[in-house]
């Protein structure tokens, strides 16, 4: 079985190879059933790099440990949800599945399209199938996970522990459906240059992936800060570990397309710009599968180490080098004729947007990649960790909060500063008042400043919302929630827009209080005795042994009150398996809405006599992962499908632009 | 107004974060020093595991680094001094960002040019879009219809615009 699998991945080069000739052959030269030749091997592409993967998955649910890859990442007492999240734990295994998802897309682009776009489709397929055949390449040639052992093994190595978590197995494959999901954006836009339709046509297909995708970054981001906060036992969530870097930076690059794209819609500006901010959302989404897979960082995530590197960079230097040399032929074409008209208009504030995301990926790209540059330059392997990205990236999120909350405010096209301040006057008094008062409970430090910022953003979003619901309220006569449900409704992509910026700003109130006033205390306790931490105490009552299958786990009881409320019974414990001999702390946590009790059980000493415990009490943490669920929300509110209504939402007759 | 407060955010932003540095040292309760503990073992690192900050490393090694820490706070050293010592004890693979010498300087250098740069190019095209010429539409058009036999995507856009809006 193995050996078909292996098979069916030369099969699908062999599609993707022959569905790229076809649709640009066809496309060039005028013969519409070659490229109606090349769609259908799109779709044998993707049938057969599901079946490599369907086999892969088969060969694990088998425990067919013949296989090496099915023996290095799983185990006979591994349950089944392990044993299918084992598919993508390791080098190979990932790589197959990165090739998959992009397959399944391409399956998808295909069927949207079947019957629009004609002239930029055969581009966009051709791109994604050279991204696949690559993909299934490096599969084929260098990182094969049907490899056969000479012996059959009588159980696997079993997976890494860390890894054995539930936000693990779906951490990894929604951030790799939006890794991947970048490559769509990307192949409409080579379309659109390559066929020389470079209007809105490809702007409008690629906003819509790109929202997707980005959905899916978000959700595959967030997804990590849970692990690490369950698994990883030190009380925070985010470490600028250059893997999690990997996954924020084309988050960044999506963000600043997202806006910068609007600019296009209304305005018909920044089409040049919009095309380099699609490249980088796929060049750094490449980067971060390369950072991950090369293993070139050593890191927390660098379970593996293979010669990939080369074959990465290479790949990402040919594709970016087309899509530059398209993107100069077409220069001239692309230069917007539209004058801008004032330098307080919503156009300058998204590109304010974008030069501060920019800045921030830049920063945190430059962050990840020091050490590699120290290490080749001057033979020192510095380490750049979490204070370097905190001094140079927090002063501007500041800023870009701080844009989040005046853009709203300005408007198209002819703005005056005068108006802006008007609009500005009332959010503005109103965040200050409160922030004075926070100031008057107490409240100071970046923290203060922090919060005013949020606030101020904050009551910009609410004075939005009213204003746009009074109208109707007004018109109609429909009371208020009414009003405000339709206002949303009746434009979803601001209002969505809108409620994903509050989703951030819940993010942003989680993760200033979870740093700056997190509690943390270590001690070690006999049974019976108790340390405070807070308003928290926590009291050492027991330790017992349990045995599982696959590891042995020590269990301590521990009883935590609130002031003096009894909040029951905790269990922090330890695991170790006993394939790997690994220790792996369970952290035990209290959630709450205005803080998490975290419990790590640090060692024991004479059979569980005194235990060291380190606990942490994280302020307003569930607002992190609230704000998420927030700004997922708002997605499907600013996106969701609704047929023929949708051409109703922002766009206001403004015919072409100003000649 | 927004330019000032804008600026006075940001020049408060930078104040503070020098004041927290800079705070003097008194008698500490135990949960200053608790806090100034956690501050200065985020930003080193375990000598011995890589990218492992000296708050969460398990080593005994570490557990001795904290000990000693501690001791030299309640001494009243200052976070500077602190830090200073062991770099020069474990050199600087211990610290947890790049020192601001030598050319790990470059590390810090760089975004700061990039943010800088970024501003300038930002200024340049925000001016040359302010006093662009309107391009007449005609002569562009024809020169698009010429090099491509489709229609010039002006005029697809237009299109398109349109009929959405008759739906």
């Amino acid at each position: 079985m193995a050996d078909i699998g292996y098979l069916c991945i030369w099969l699908a080069i062999a599609s993707a190879v022959f569905a790229i000739a076809a649709n640009l052959l066809g496309v060039r030269r005028r013969y519409p059933e070659l490229v109606a030749s090349g769609e259908q091997a799109v779709v044998a592409a993707a049938g057969l790099t599901s079946l490599a993967a369907g086999f892969l998955v088969l060969l694990f649910l088998m425990q067919d440990y013949q296989v090496n890859y099915v023996a290095a990442h799983s185990s006979r007492a591994m349950p089944l949800l392990f044993r299918l999240s084992a598919l993508w734990s390791g080098q190979e295994g990932s790589l197959l599945f990165w090739a998959w998802i992009l397959s399944l897309y391409s399956l998808v682009v295909v069927y949207f399209n079947r019957n629009q776009h004609r002239a930029i489709m055969p581009y966009t397929l051709a791109t994604l199938m050279t991204v696949l055949a690559f993909f299934l390449s490096l599969v084929a040639l260098i990182e094969n996970p049907f490899k056969m052992l000479d012996f059959v093994p009588q159980d696997g190595n079993g997976l890494n522990p860390l890894l054995q978590h539930w936000a693990m197995a779906i951490h990894p494959p929604m951030l790799y459906i939006g890794f991947v999901g970048t490559t769509v954006p990307f192949a409409f836009a080579m379309g659109a240059l390559a066929a020389n339709r470079t209007g809105s046509e490809w702007v409008q297909l690629a906003r819509r992936w790109a929202l997707l995708v980005w959905t899916f970054l978000t959700i595959g981001i967030m997804l990590g800060g849970a692990w690490a906060y369950m698994e990883l036992g030190w009380g925070g969530y985010w470490g600028w570990d250059p893997v999690e870097n990997a996954s924020f930076l084309p988050w960044l690059a999506g963000t600043a397309f997202v806006h910068s794209i609007i600019v296009q819609e209304r305005r018909g500006m920044l089409k040049i710009w919009n095309f380099i901010l699609v490249g980088l959302f796929f060049g750094l989404a490449i980067f971060g599968t390369f950072l991950t897979r090369s293993g070139v960082v050593s890191s927390v995530h660098s379970f593996a180490q293979s010669p990939l590197g080369p074959y990465f960079v290479g790949f990402i230097t040919f594709i970016m080098l087309v899509f530059l040399g398209l993107l100069i032929m077409r220069w001239e074409e692309l230069r917007s004729p539209n004058k801008l008209e004032s330098p307080v208009s919503r156009e300058t504030a998204f590109l304010m947007n974008n030069l501060v995301l920019l800045a921030i990926i830049f920063a945190v790209f430059w962050g990840t990649i020091f050490p590699m540059i120290s290490e080749i330059v001057v033979g020192d392997k510095i380490t750049v960790g979490p204070p370097y990205f905190n001094q140079i990236t927090i002063p501007l999120f500041g800023a870009l909060l701080v844009l989040m909350g005046i853009a709203p405010m300005t408007s198209w096209g002819r703005a005056t500063l005068s108006k802006l301040v008007r609009n500005l006057a009332l959010p503005f008094i109103a965040s200050g008042v409160i922030t004075l008062v926070l100031f008057l409970l107490g409240l100071h430090g970046p923290a203060l400043i922090a919060y005013a910022i949020i606030l101020f953003v904050l009551a910009v979003h609410v004075d939005e919302f009213y204003s746009g619901s009074r109208v109707y309220h007004a018109a109609t006569g429909a009371n208020w929630p009414k009003s405000l449900v339709a206002t949303v409704r009746r434009n979803r992509r601001r209002y969505g827009g809108y409620i994903v910026h509050l989703g951030i700003l819940v993010i942003a109130i989680g993760v200033v209080a979870s740093n700056v006033f997190q509690l943390e205390r270590q001690a070690t306790l006999k049974k019976g005795e108790t340390m405070t931490v807070g308003d928290f105490s926590v009291q050492y009552q027991d330790m017992q042994g349990l045995a599982f299958p696959d590891r042995d786990v020590t269990v301590a009881l521990v009883r935590a009150s609130q002031n003096g409320r009894d909040l029951g019974l905790l269990m922090p414990s330890q695991d170790l398996y006993r394939a790997t001999n690994q220790p792996q702390t369970e952290v035990a946590i209290r959630r709450s809405p205005t803080e998490d009790l975290y419990i790590v059980l640090g060692g024991w000493e004479a059979k569980g006599d005194t235990a060291t415990f380190k606990v942490f009490v994280n302020p307003l943490v569930s607002w992190v992962w609230g704000g998420g669920l927030v700004v997922v929300l708002g997605i499907l509110v600013a996106a969701w499908p609704d047929g023929r209504r949708r051409t109703s939402t922002v766009r206001i007759p403004e015919a072409v632009p100003a000649k | 107004m927004r330019k000032v407060s804008l600026t006075a955010v940001l020049l408060l932003l930078l104040a503070l974060a020098g004041a927290a540095v800079a705070t003097a040292q008194g008698g500490l309760s135990n949960d200053e020093i608790d806090r100034r503990m956690r501050a200065i073992t985020d930003r080193l690192n375990c000598p011995l595991c890589q990218n492992t900050t000296l708050t969460e490393c398990p080593l005994q090694v570490c557990d001795e680094m904290r000990d000693l820490i501690r001791q030299k706070l309640i001494a009243g050293e200052n976070e500077d001094q602190i830090r200073a010592y062991f770099v020069e004890r474990y050199g600087d693979r211990v610290l947890n960002e790049p020192p601001k010498q030598g050319f790990a300087l470059l590390g810090w250098v760089m975004p700061l040019v990039g943010i800088m740069v970024g501003v300038v190019l930002l200024g340049l095209v925000l001016r040359a879009m302010l006093h662009r010429e309107p391009k007449q539409s005609a002569p562009r058009a024809a020169t698009v219809a010429a090099t491509s036999p489709e229609l010039p995507s002006e005029y697809v856009d237009r299109l398109e615009r349109d009929l959405r809006q008759m739906e």
